[in-house]
């Protein structure tokens, strides 16, 4: 007897230790979503870092505040290391291929001066926003000048004094979309031969009229100190495989995006990041629980500490505080695409509806954190984000969660719904809380026509939209069934009705034994 | 056996109150003259469609239909909603009491609490029903819903103005100034309500502070 008791309990301590040996790997940083409620729920990461690239590893000697990497869709890699006045292009193991310094053009070399954006087009031409130098240079893939574009000779510059392109995009026509420093007038779109066309994308600025009035009466001292109303300057732009163009700006204010996530404002003013078309109409979906705009919740720029119940504060760095700061896009196919937050060091994720599906990344020295991330690229089912403070590119890969999410979406874009519906079951299974995979199912429920069920996991999925829907579906099937119901119901509602004047009945019969008090209430009947 | 006897009756006269507010509800002017004068109304049916008001809030919070419905459901605060409901009519009250004396009215701090409550039976009747139809609605069908939910409100602001008139037998220009007045009144008593316990607070802590220095330095 007390044998078989001391083997139980060496059993039972080896069972429970076998529980420290966990299989999992664990991340830098914890993966994340926000719900319907705004509340950040923890979630499996959906991409882990797999590779940091540092300059060594790229043969380059360190980086020098570099500003943008490019990654074609042939796999060219393209590296603006801006403060050193260079440009790396790097095979596919990242490692240096040619370092441009300098161009000759017409005879007349010159060497780049601090440049910044650069875009390789589907010819394999790359564009450099050759910044200090105010141009823009092109050349071959065989590294011959093309053209260099510098400041357009239009009057719809008047009043700018200087063309200081920092980022550009080229399309099939061999247009130029080019964001310059300083000029906020939107997207200048150059043609070819650096003719300026027009503006795109200039955010309309609605004055508030009773701004305008205190600031008509206001004097120059004050009004300088108000903040002005000058449209918002874009920091970088991306173009799509379907030619529209995403925006990112950093300089929407925290009251501003406040705002727009307790209304959950789904209308393009103030947004940090837009898909434009050619047009320079902003089309981005946002459908999703709140506005596409990075953390939704977060402690604000005038709070320095968190009361941790009790006498415990934790004082917040800067970093902590106010809005996300997006600085980079990336797109991918059936419109998902992600934005960088250069603030906490995040990818957010969105789908095409602008349903947040996750975030990934933070701020520190580790693999996987940054301290200063400036660019995002994706590419071959990979993220690559360059850390301007560090100098180095960090590699994500997507784990199985993070794959069972982009399939669901893909398959059901495809139409494969019980593809589909398998891979949002997996990601129920690891996240629980996933209002995005109880969406999608609910959404392959009502393709195949499961009404009741679609309503259930819409619910769940706080999607009233497609909870009418559904039920509006099974309201117009059942319609045909629907008349013995609506007389059970009749009857139902008779017999309710009876019921309640039978106990008022009842109650005042129970009571009743009282009736020699009634005169005491001076009531005489 | 006694007080038995007593909550019995008080039940009798609750439920017995309730068959008359259906006509006052409808013929305000006849019905809130009679409450006042032929006593047909009383305080204990009064009370009884307060805690029904209370549960229908209530109920109104956890059970109306999905699309509709952004409360979240378990964040229910029963407290909360209980005086969410129970003070404005109290506030209400004694605001009307204290400031229908000045401009001569003639109801009775009773016949205030009285007519005030009696005022809630359209929004007990239309919004119970619609916790149930809102169950069923569509998107589109939200404005049939904020049309009854507001139409309730409506009618019960009515009873409450006519009540006001009948029962301080005040003219209609009167009672709208009357009216105005008490709600104004309302944030006054709320907020040197709230002045109040902030006083009493900082006193606690100050009497608080020197006890704990006394214990320090003694």
């Amino acid at each position: 007897m007390k044998k078989t008791l001391l083997l139980l309990i060496a059993a039972l301590i080896v069972l429970n230790s076998l529980m420290f040996f966990k299989t999992s790997a664990s991340v830098s940083y914890e993966g994340y979503t926000y719900n319907y409620w705004g509340e950040k729920k923890i979630a499996p990461p959906a991409f882990v870092p797999s590779r940091l690239i540092t300059s060594d590893e790229m043969g380059t000697g360190a980086l020098s505040n570099p500003s943008d990497l490019f990654i074609s869709d042939s796999g060219v890699i393209a590296l603006s290391d801006t403060d050193n006045n260079r440009v790396l292009l790097l095979d596919s193991e990242f490692e240096v291929t040619k370092k441009i310094t300098g161009i000759e053009y017409k005879g007349v070399k010159t060497l780049l001066a601090n440049p910044e954006g650069l875009f390789i087009d589907d010819d394999g031409e790359l564009y450099i926003c050759d910044t200090g130098n105010n141009r823009i240079i092109r050349l071959s893939p065989d590294g011959n000048v093309i053209d260099i574009y510098i400041r357009p000779d239009s009057p719809l510059l008047d009043g700018y004094s200087v063309f200081s392109p920092i980022r550009v995009v080229v399309d099939k026509s061999k247009k130029l979309y080019i964001i310059s420093k300083g000029i906020n007038m939107g997207i200048l779109e150059l043609d070819e031969n650096g003719i300026l066309d027009k503006f795109i994308g200039a955010p309309l600025v609605f004055v508030n009229k009773i701004d305008y009035f205190w600031k008509s009466i206001a004097s120059k001292a004050q009004t300088e100190r108000m903040s002005s109303y000058v449209p918002t300057e874009y920091n970088n732009i991306y173009l799509d495989r379907e030619g529209f163009i995403y925006t990112t700006t950093d300089s929407v204010t925290e009251d501003q995006i406040i705002a727009k996530v307790a209304s959950r404002d789904r209308s393009t003013d103030s947004s940090p990041v837009k898909r434009l078309t050619l047009g320079g109409e902003d089309v981005l979906s946002r459908e999703g629980f709140f506005p596409p705009v990075g953390d939704v919740k977060f402690p604000i720029n005038n709070q320095d500490y968190i009361q941790n119940g009790g006498s415990e504060r934790t004082y917040l760095k800067e970093n902590e505080k106010g809005p996300s700061a997006l600085v980079d896009v990336a797109a991918t196919a059936y419109g998902i695409y992600s934005v960088l937050d250069s603030k906490r060091g995040r990818i957010f994720t969105y789908d095409y509806d602008g349903n947040l599906l996750y975030v990934f990344g933070g701020v520190g020295a580790q693999m996987g954190t940054f301290l200063g991330a400036i660019s995002l690229c994706e590419y071959d089912q990979k993220y690559y984000v360059l850390d301007k403070v560090t100098g180095s590119i960090t590699e994500f890969v997507r784990t199985d969660y993070g794959t069972a999410v982009l399939d669901a979406i893909n398959f059901y874009n495809d139409s494969e719904y019980q593809k589909s519906l398998e891979q949002w079951n997996f990601v129920v299974s690891r996240d629980a809380n996933s209002e995005i995979a109880y969406l999608g199912i609910g959404k392959i429920k009502l393709m195949q026509n499961d009404f009741v069920g679609a309503m259930k996991y819409f619910k769940l999925a706080n999607s009233r939209e497609y909870y009418s829907k559904a039920m509006k579906l099974y309201k117009n099937n059942e319609l045909g069934k629907g008349f013995g119901a609506v007389v059970f119901i009749l009857i139902a509602a008779a017999l309710v009705i009876a019921a309640i004047l039978q106990i008022r009945k009842a109650l005042l019969v129970m009571i009743n034994f009282g009736k020699t008090d009634f005169k005491k209430f001076g009531r005489n009947d | 056996m006694g007080i038995f006897n007593k909550v019995g009756l008080i039940t009798r006269e609750a439920v017995f109150g309730t068959k008359y507010s259906l006509h006052v509800i409808f013929h305000p002017f006849d019905g809130f003259y009679d409450i006042k004068h032929e006593k047909k109304g009383n305080i204990y049916t009064a009370t009884l469609f307060v805690l029904v008001l209370i549960l229908i809030f209530i109920a109104k919070r956890q059970f109306t239909g999905f699309v509709i419905n952004t409360a979240r459901q378990k964040d229910l605060n029963i407290i909360s909603e209980i005086v969410s409901v129970v003070l404005p009519i109290l506030l209400w009250c004694i605001s009307n009491w204290c400031l229908t004396t000045l401009t001569e009215g003639e109801g009775s701090f009773k016949d205030i609490y009285i007519y005030t409550c009696y005022s809630l039976v359209p929004m007990i009747l239309l919004l119970a029903p619609l916790i149930v139809y809102s169950r069923f609605l569509t998107v589109e069908g939200a404005a049939f819903y904020s049309f009854f939910n507001g139409f309730a409100y409506v009618w019960t602001g009515l009873l409450i103005l006519f009540g006001t008139l009948v029962t301080h037998q005040f003219t209609l220009g009167k009672t709208i100034f009357s009216v105005i007045i008490v709600i104004v009144g309302m944030g006054v008593i709320a907020f040197i309500g709230i002045l109040f316990f902030n006083i009493i607070q900082q006193v606690i802590e100050f009497i608080g502070e020197v006890i704990l220095e006394y214990d320090l330095r003694v």
